[in-house]
């Protein structure tokens, strides 16, 4: 008897329990299916660490804002981060694994130029879209693959936009401080191509990535027979940095004046912490200006609300990958389609309505040119900070001139 | 051509005062590997650590320098001895401790290095200047803050080099340094004087931070620099040897800076490589290494 109620006793917690999973599985809200977008990008070290948390920040603002106004095609996007250290295995892995595992139907995100053509051979390989907002090297778009885009500018064009203000102020040599990445090599050499083709004495100084004194090199651009007349720092991490303040040191500035090859000094919260004076009459190429290119009314609304969520102006890096969420979710919408395979197809026959202008994507047919599913339609403005506190906003446009 | 004897000199001054910045972030370790004979992976983030307790109490505490730089390396210190009493000690007790201390220390270093990226942010940062604009001498430049610390790098290492000649505490460490055993049956505490010195390696490391930082900026992989320069400068000066630290500190310096300026600037960094390669090859033991066990040069 006592044997019978004990099997009676199991029986009913055995069925309970399956009525309870059953429950939960069939009757409880479910989370809803989401569309998955794969970034990849740097949050730890040696990568550029504080560039990918911007990155993966601006990610999360585009995915809320297409989320809050009813997501694609009936279902909302989500967001899988991978970190990719800055290290080309890591970041392939990390594509791999998002792409295999997690399913996500385009890569963004992506930083670093070694790490980028690495990963964008493997997303060919699975046949799934990557897009660049801000890897600059040249060979990224010139195997002309139909997965790769990229809605920055790139070295050699930069190289040419920012050539006219070289020229305009009369620079006889420049020296290009380059760190020894795709990114600072692939500027320094584009550079020297373009500005000795206009007659500029270009010397091109190569550094490893994470040196922090650079003292010796910039002493002996001092003491050349013919020391140059402007220094470009194509470099992502520190000696971007301190270079300003070791040309200071060593007497080679300010006589030599100071150019950043990107944006960095007008966003970035350190860099007058940093540099102090020493950071006075540097310049820089961006893409964006608040008084000489209007934003659209995306860009207006990312801008405010990357402002109001995170305390800080976004830099144009940031107003890039913002894009390409954006073309994402919209060739989506138009395949009806979330598989690759549908709407990527679709891309480059677009148009859309971005963060700064009309994105299309060109394509130049010419073997091995750069001009392959990128965006053109990038304007540049020189700025010259002329006082410590300015900021992109605030500092100076020298060029193009009024 | 031979460059003119100024242009030698800026030379000379900037390999001789990376010298002694290398000897300082190198002293530490000397400490550490000569009396306990272990390699600490974690050094470079108590350098790091120092910088960021310095410049959080300057800029955000107000407190001014001539006591937030004394507070964040005796914070520091006390923040080794608590790592060493909690994470180091109990490996004394197991087979191979030095592999299991290797092992702790390493991870010790990542979690340093993540804590400093969720605490304090990604972005450099940089302490107020400790003496700002630069200094002339000469045909040589150089900035106020690298000036104050080259005087403390030298400071530092004969401070440390009287505690280990003129103190108790010293010569205990120094008798640990040749036997340990012996030590113990002299009736010194063994593991009390290996968080003692541990205390004051992280100290010299925090001090190295501290001033450093106002140089080569703060971020939560700066320590990741002196930690190779390290191990590079007691390789070539000589293991546990504090002399051959100083020495080992200002061979690199120089032949970083006069290989980078006279034979290629993309190899600065190989040169210490080279160097190291060199040393360990011929001369194992490095220029002051008589005995691993010796302590204070």
């Amino acid at each position: 008897m006592a044997n019978k109620v004990k099997y009676v006793a199991v029986a009913v917690i055995i069925i309970a329990i399956v009525i309870a999973a059953a429950v939960y599985f069939f009757y409880l809200p479910k989370p809803a299916e989401t569309i998955k977008i794969g970034l990849t990008t740097p949050l730890s070290s040696p990568g550029d660490y504080k560039s990918g948390e911007i990155n993966k920040k601006t990610a999360e603002l585009a995915i809320k804002h297409i989320n809050e106004e009813g997501g694609v095609l009936g279902k909302n996007l989500s967001l899988v981060v991978a970190d990719d250290q800055g290290k080309v295995d890591v970041g392939v892995s990390a594509v791999e694994r998002l792409i295999t595992e997690e399913n996500v139907v385009a890569i963004v995100g992506i930083w670093h130029s070694s790490v980028a053509l690495a990963q964008k051979e493997k997303c060919i390989e699975y046949g799934v879209p990557i897009f660049a907002h801000y890897t600059w090297a040249d060979d990224f778009t010139a195997d002309h693959s139909e997965w790769v885009f990229r809605v920055s500018p790139y070295n050699s064009e930069i190289a040419k936009l920012i050539l006219p203000y070289i020229v305009d102020e009369g620079y006889e040599h420049v020296a290009v401080m380059a760190e020894d990445t795709d990114y600072g090599l692939g500027f320094a050499n584009a550079f020297k191509t373009e500005a000795e083709a206009e007659g500029i004495n270009v010397t091109i100084v190569e550094f490893p990535y994470d040196a922090t004194d650079l003292r010796s090199q910039l002493t002996e651009l001092k003491n050349m027979a013919n020391p140059p007349d402007l220094l470009l720092i194509a470099s992502v991490y520190e000696a971007g940095y301190v270079i300003p303040v070791q040309a200071y040191e060593v007497g080679l500035a300010p006589d030599c004046d100071i150019m950043a090859g990107w944006d960095y000094p007008g966003w970035s919260p350190e860099w007058w912490e940093t540099t102090g004076e020493y950071g006075v009459n540097v310049t820089y190429p961006t893409f964006y200006h608040p008084e000489k290119l209007s934003l659209t009314s995306i860009g207006q609304k990312f801008r405010n609300d990357y402002k109001a969520e995170y305390g800080s102006e976004p830099p144009i890096y940031a107003y890039f990958l913002y894009d390409e969420i954006q073309v994402i979710a919209q060739a989506i919408k138009e395949a009806g389609s979330e598989k690759p395979a549908d709407w990527v197809p679709l891309v480059h026959t677009m148009s859309f309505e971005g963060t700064t202008g009309t994105i299309t994507f060109e394509r130049e047919t010419t073997e091995g040119s750069p001009v392959w599913n990128q965006w053109l339609g990038h304007q540049i403005f020189i700025i010259k900070l002329t006082e410590q506190g300015q900021t992109t906003e605030t500092g100076v446009v020298v060029y193009p001139k009024e | 051509m031979l460059p003119s004897p100024s242009i030698l000199l800026q030379y000379l001054v900037i390999g001789l005062s990376m010298g002694l910045v290398y000897a300082l972030m190198g002293l530490g370790l000397t400490l550490i590997l000569g009396v306990m004979k272990l390699l600490n992976f974690a050094h470079g983030e108590f350098y790091m650590l120092g910088g960021y307790i310095n410049y959080y109490l300057i800029t955000s505490f107000g407190a001014p320098v001539y006591l937030a730089v004394p507070l964040s390396i005796l914070s520091t210190a006390l923040i080794g001895m608590a790592v060493e009493r909690l994470t180091i000690r109990p490996m004394y007790f197991v087979e191979k401790p030095g592999d299991y201390v290797l092992v702790v220390t390493f991870a010790l270093s990542i979690f340093f290095k993540q804590l400093a990226l969720t605490l304090f942010g990604p972005f450099f940062k940089k302490p107020p200047d400790y003496l700002p604009g630069i200094l002339e001498f000469g045909p040589v430049r150089i900035s106020g803050n690298l000036f104050v610390a080259l005087i403390v790098s030298v400071a530092v290492i004969f401070g440390v080099i009287v505690i280990l000649r003129k103190t108790y505490v010293g010569r205990a460490w120094r008798a640990m340094a040749q036997n340990v055993i012996v030590a113990k049956l002299s009736g010194v505490n063994v593991y009390r004087m290996n968080m003692y010195v541990f205390g004051l390696s992280t100290a010299t490391a925090a001090a190295a931070g501290v001033f450093l930082t106002s140089i080569y900026l703060l971020f939560p992989d700066a320590g990741v620099f002196p930690l190779i320069k390290g191990y590079i400068i007691i390789a070539i000066g000589g293991m546990g040897s504090i002399g051959g630290s100083l020495i080992g500190g200002i061979v690199l310096g120089l032949v970083e800076t006069f290989g980078s300026a006279f034979i290629a600037t993309e190899y600065k960094d190989i040169f210490g490589f080279i160097l190291l390669i060199l040393f360990l090859t011929i001369r194992p033991r490095g220029i002051l290494g008589e005995k691993l066990e010796l302590v204070g040069g």
